[in-house]
């Protein structure tokens, strides 16, 4: 078994696993978004696959359409995580259009931007290849830097299950995003596929780091958040700090 | 070959900006009450403004007086460092308890944004022009709403964790 087939074969492991972890502890309907975003990856591993061993000279084109919904899939992912830290510290914001807004003028300014380090001499399709993976990382990584900088302005805290996530989607775009930038630097050859597939690899370390952090239980499910050992208080998860006995 | 270079350099750059803030959340979910207690400056207390401070807002000072009686650029920063902590006292305590005021929780994530561009610009000012009449403004400014938000954060523990409220009287 290659690398190829087997970095493939691992995310139809992974990705299906996690989603059942996901529904194990009935967090579909609490990120419905991340949910259908991880059971896209599922469809489209299983589909490329399929026109890999059917009709290879597709791959390209079905290539383009997957990274656009998944770029599309991954913007929402962030959306929803906003919305879920929004929540966690009980704040609201009405300001979300105009971020969903300035995705289209940040789109058009990355878009001749990625065109600047492409080589000329490349096909149309190929050109079109470069500079859609280089807006896509681009704006995957911008997004998360407003996100991030978005939360820190508002002092806003991020639930564990929330920063996991986060934390994910931070490593696999600027991973990806390193990735587009070599790419454009980078003669086709087989050092050219190497970098795809540590992308990938790195894409399944996320996964598994998901896997992983999801089996065990957060400090917000778990941990008894405040003690005071001094004046024998203890504040417990549930009852709140307005419950709090004193214990003899 | 700069090019690539320098694309790379802002990509691990924005990667270690990540990794400092990923760090910075996580140990911030792991707060106690005590270690936020701990957190807050005790190296000035804003009681000096005011004998009322954390029960009342408002200033008992002047202009010239709370300038002096902040010690100047070093009141201003405990007021900086200790309006996050107050913020995130407030979101901790909302976070254990029920029925917070979520108005309330809005006024004081705005007061705090207040008091630290307040404070950054007090700061600036004194940078370049020493105590002049534009820092006292806006230092006497930043204590005030420091005072506003110490009052709004007392009313807070007080009506949703009334046993903390001795040790944060002290701490503060």
């Amino acid at each position: 078994m290659t690398l190829d087939t087997a970095l493939p074969r691992a995310g139809m492991i992974l990705q299906p696993l996690l989603l059942i972890l996901l529904a194990k502890r009935r967090l579909l309907c609490e990120l419905p978004v991340f949910s259908f975003y991880l059971g896209f990856g599922v469809l489209t591993i299983f589909a490329g696959e399929a026109i890999l061993r059917f009709s290879p000279t597709w791959y390209l084109h079905f290539y383009l359409v997957n990274i656009c919904g998944d770029a599309l899939l991954g913007l929402c992912v962030l959306a929803e995580l906003g919305r879920s830290v929004l929540r966690c510290n009980r704040r609201s914001s009405s300001k979300w259009p105009l971020a969903l807004l300035l995705l289209v003028p940040a789109s058009l300014l990355i878009w001749p931007l990625a065109h600047w380090t492409i080589p000329p001499h490349l096909s149309l399709t190929w050109i079109l290849c470069f500079r859609l993976e280089q807006t896509i990382a681009i704006l995957q990584v911008a997004s998360l830097l407003a996100l991030v900088w978005w939360s820190n302005l508002l002092h806003l805290r991020w639930p564990d299950r929330e920063l996991r996530i986060a934390s994910g989607l931070c490593s696999f775009s600027l991973v990806a995003l390193l990735v587009a930038v070599v790419h454009t630097h980078q003669a086709i050859g087989p050092e050219y596929h190497w970098l795809d597939q540590a992308a990938s690899a790195s894409y399944l370390g996320v996964l598994a780091y998901w896997v992983v952090t999801l089996r065990t239980k957060s400090n917000d499910d778990a941990r008894f958040l405040c003690t005071n050992p001094d004046s024998y208080v203890t504040c417990r998860r549930n009852g709140g700090i307005a419950k709090v006995t004193k214990e003899n | 070959m700069i090019l690539p270079l320098l694309q790379i350099a802002v990509i691990l750059a924005v990667g270690f900006y990540l990794l400092r803030w990923r760090s910075g959340a996580h140990r911030r979910n792991g707060q106690t009450w005590d270690s936020l207690l701990a957190s807050l400056r005790p190296e000035w207390s804003a009681r000096e403004l005011s004998d009322h401070f954390l029960w009342k807002e408002g200033l008992a000072a002047t202009q010239d007086e709370a300038w002096d009686r902040m010690q100047g650029a070093k009141g201003l920063w405990v007021m900086y460092q200790n309006s996050r902590v107050m913020l995130e006292m407030a979101d901790f305590a909302a976070s254990h308890s029920e029925g917070v005021d979520r108005m309330l929780l809005e006024t004081l994530a705005s007061d705090a944004v207040q008091i630290r561009v307040c404070v950054l610009v007090a700061l600036a000012q004194y940078g370049f022009s020493q105590a002049s009449e534009g820092v006292r403004i806006n230092a006497y400014r930043a204590a005030s709403m420091y005072m506003g938000m110490a009052a709004r954060l007392t009313q807070l523990l007080q009506e949703h964790a009334a046993v903390i409220v001795p040790d944060f009287v002290a701490a503060m």
